[in-house]
């Protein structure tokens, strides 16, 4: 679909730097869990940034322009790639 | 005769929503409950020209999908009470998330406005927003208004009658979920078109796509519709077409179909608004780079946190005051002016005793209760969520946790109603179950009576070890309940952290107030009925004249030695006193209280109460508040002369300071008020309640009889 499948560079986003453009690649948490973080707009192909890193906890992250909290354990759920 | 049509409200939680509700509404709002669940439906009436419309306050959803309670609520009502109009209010400052829940909104096909909430914002940051392209786009009307400022209000009614009335022919929009969806949405509309016993309330494209979403709710709401030949077709059919979708492009339908809405708005956006280009970081993530920082975002919410308990204990106290003050006054004047009566006794010492003494509390509670309005409506309550998920996840826990914790300290029945917020089950489960650790407002009068009695120097400190233990206590609960009942992993946590916003008063004071009424009402119903019928306990049956001493005979000889000079007034008075004293003691113990309390006795001995203890810790179920009021009762003096100082010295004579903490420890731990376990069965079912009861009481006992025995030998 919309993704080049590359599959080099897979990162969990909960590994991700901060004020780095990735591409969500995919996410693979719980059913009910990912229908959450989809209709937040975490989707395949979106760009989103990490904001700020709370220590090795939560991170906020960027998505279409929200704000938005995730845990250590939801961020591990979602792969990314970087923009380059 | 006006004519009557009902409108409900959908929008994503933070896009004002409610501000909007009550702009139109104004005061005339109705707060009661969704069917079968404590999900809160505000409804309120408009008047407006020839109209009288009924509006609907749907849960803030994100979207409709069954993953929470709300979204599940908000679907069901949308789908069977048909409201004539759907407001999906959006917050326009972000219009690509927002717009979300309109792209499901449609499909549902019922009559749409949608209304662009604070668009001044909008208005400011894009250079260009061409609404009638995105209006035609999105296939319904929309408005403009700024909900704090009321503004676009007349105009959204306005429309709203508009399309009531004419229902404007407007071409259906349906977004493609590509060729692959596509396919097989037809393939599930062909089988589901050739059975008859569906309703024709659904959409059948809209069935179609909920299945190939794997929707729970509707999957279990066709099983119980179609029969089952065409159930078993159907699941074979939609089972099939999720595994080819999968196969075919590597994802589940539900990621295409999200995307495919994504793209829709993305697109529509693109046509109709041209932006500004400028790159400026908002005043929101400057604010965010200090308050979620890594090293001040702890104790600047420590800071928020000491400031608020001050606020509303310190502070509140003095309200409480004037209210206990004024309380006072008037059952003297009762007194004073009614004869005596078992009426007056019941009106004195039964109803206003039980309900004046938790009506005057309400001050702090309305205190707090602003607090936490201030908190969440600008925003702040995420953070604190979120800055607090990896410490709760240490004690599985969830982030969200930590809102109705907090508003444990206050009222606990608001706070486990606010355990919704959390979509897991055992974590909402986990949450509520240790809230009734969170010390109450209800219990801080017994810690102040008995801190101040037994621990007259350290009162303060006295109370602060109790909500200590309360807490420390609540986090070794709940790792014991992940490891036993409620296994598995806490939900990770993903929570929108809105932007900052200056909450407005009137937002503040309703959402306040709200939840006062809850507790005024409370008071109103369950603790008075209580408080009668305690007061019936306490009264019967009558003593009348079998007391074990003489005692008239024994006030008439102190009267006699009075007046013969013998004695100063002081210590007649005492003699007085002690007599009276004795009097309604045995008054009370040869009561039906008395009886159970003395019934009771035995399993409350090992924790060193007697049964006057005893039967004050049984009143407690009514409401924590009562256990004052029965010590009041048992220990101090006839009718309303009671002395605190009196009593005071009797309950420090009766008892020594390990019995009093004892029994602070022990109304800590267990359950916290009758009404509270009423609220518990409707938010978690009997079930759970039953386990909340036993657990709680246990434990007080168990924490209560270790303290007791333990320290029994040391002094």
């Amino acid at each position: 679909m919309l993704l080049e499948q590359t599959e080099k560079n897979l990162i969990s986003l909960a590994n991700a730097e901060i004020n780095t453009k990735y591409k969500i690649q995919k996410m693979h948490g719980a059913g009910s869990f990912n229908k959450r973080l989809l209709s937040l707009g975490f989707i395949p192909g979106e760009v989103i940034a990490i904001i700020n890193k709370f220590g090795n906890g939560p991170i906020t992250v960027n998505v279409k322009g929200n704000k938005i909290g995730l845990g250590r354990g939801a961020a591990a759920v979602i792969i990314v790639s970087e923009v380059m | 005769m006006p004519k009557e049509f009902t409108i409900a409200l959908a929008g994503t939680p933070n896009s004002g929503k409610t501000t909007i509700f009550n702009s139109i509404t104004g005061s005339r709002q109705h707060v009661g409950n969704y069917p079968g669940v404590t999900v809160e439906q505000k409804s309120g009436l408009k008047k407006y020209k020839d109209y009288l419309i009924k509006l609907v306050d749907l849960p803030g959803t994100y979207s409709l999908t069954a993953y929470s309670m709300e979204e599940v609520v908000a679907r069901d009502y949308i789908l069977n009470n048909k409201p004539e109009i759907i407001l999906n209010i959006v917050d326009s400052s972000n219009l690509e998330r927002n717009l979300y829940l309109a792209t499901q909104l449609i499909e549902l096909e019922t009559p749409l406005i949608i209304v662009f909430n604070m668009s001044d914002i909008l208005l400011k940051t894009k250079e260009k927003v061409n609404i009638e392209m995105l209006s035609s786009l999105f296939g319904a009307p929309i408005v403009l208004t700024v909900g704090s400022k009321s503004s676009g209000i007349d105009e959204l009614l306005e429309k709203t009658v508009d399309l009531f009335e004419k229902k404007p022919e407007r071409k259906k929009i349906i977004i493609n979920y590509g060729e692959e969806i596509e396919n097989e949405i037809s393939k599930i509309k062909n089988l589901l078109k050739n059975s008859n016993e569906l309703l024709c309330k659904f959409s059948l494209r809209w069935l179609a796509v909920k299945l190939l979403e794997q929707d729970k709710e509707v999957i279990i709401y066709l099983k119980k519709a179609l029969n089952d030949k065409t159930f078993l077709d159907l699941s074979k059919l939609f089972a099939y077409s999720i595994d080819h979708i999968k196969n075919v492009t590597g994802y589940f339908p539900e990621v295409l179909i999200a995307e495919a809405r994504y793209g829709f708005i993305k697109g529509a956006l693109k046509e109709a608004i041209v932006d500004k280009s400028n790159n400026e970081t908002s005043l929101s993530d400057r604010v965010d780079r200090v308050i979620i920082n890594k090293i001040l975002g702890l104790p600047i919410f420590i800071l928020i946190m000491w400031i608020m308990f001050q606020i509303v204990f310190k502070l509140g106290n003095y309200p409480v005051d004037w209210l206990t003050y004024g309380l006072n006054r008037f059952s003297g004047f009762l007194n004073a002016s009614i004869p005596s009566s078992l009426l007056k006794s019941l009106l004195l010492n039964g109803i206003i005793g039980g309900v004046g003494g938790i009506l005057v509390f309400t001050p702090k509670i309305m205190l707090l209760f602003i607090f936490i309005a201030i908190l969440e409506d600008s925003g702040y309550m995420s953070r604190g969520a979120f800055i607090m998920d990896r410490i709760m996840h240490k004690i599985g826990l969830h982030g969200k946790s930590f809102i109705p914790l907090v508003i444990g300290f206050g009222c606990t029945i608001p706070a486990y109603m606010c355990g919704r917020t959390l979509e897991n089950k055992s974590d909402r489960m986990i949450t509520m179950h240790i809230n009734t650790f969170m010390s109450c407002g209800g219990r801080l009068p017994i810690y102040i009576l008995f801190a101040g009695i037994f621990f007259p120097k350290n009162a303060g400190n006295i109370i602060f070890s109790i909500y200590i233990i309360g807490i420390l206590m609540a986090v070794a609960m709940a790792k014991l309940l992940r490891v036993t009942r409620f296994k598995g992993e806490a939900e990770p946590f993903v929570m929108e952290l809105p932007s900052y916003r200056m909450p407005t008063l009137k937002g503040v004071f309703i959402h306040m107030w709200e939840r006062t009424w809850q507790y005024i009402k409370k008071a109103g119903t369950i603790i008075l009925a209580l408080s009668i019928i305690m007061w019936i306990l306490f009264t019967f049956p009558m003593i009348g004249s079998k007391y074990s001493q003489n005692y008239s005979e024994q006030i008439k000889t102190l009267n006699s030695s009075y007046y013969s000079k013998n004695i100063t007034r002081e210590t007649f008075e005492k003699e007085i006193l002690k007599i009276e004293n004795k009097m309604s003691a045995e008054k009370i113990e040869y009561s039906a209280a008395g009886r159970i309390g003395h019934f009771i006795e035995p399993v409350f001995k090992p924790l060193g109460f007697d049964w006057r203890l005893s039967l004050a810790s049984l009143t407690g179920i009514a409401g924590k508040e009562v256990v004052v009021s029965t010590m009041g009762t048992l220990f101090s003096l006839t009718g309303t002369q009671k002395s605190n100082t009196e009593s005071g010295s009797i309950i420090a004579e009766a008892y020594n300071p390990l019995i009093g903490y004892n029994f602070m420890l022990f109304t800590l731990l267990y359950f916290p008020c009758i009404a509270s376990l009423a609220v518990f069965k409707k938010e978690a079912g009997i079930k759970e309640m039953f386990f909340q009861i036993f657990f709680t009481l246990s434990l007080a006992w168990i924490v209560s009889f270790a303290l007791y025995q333990t320290g029994r030998w040391f002094i």
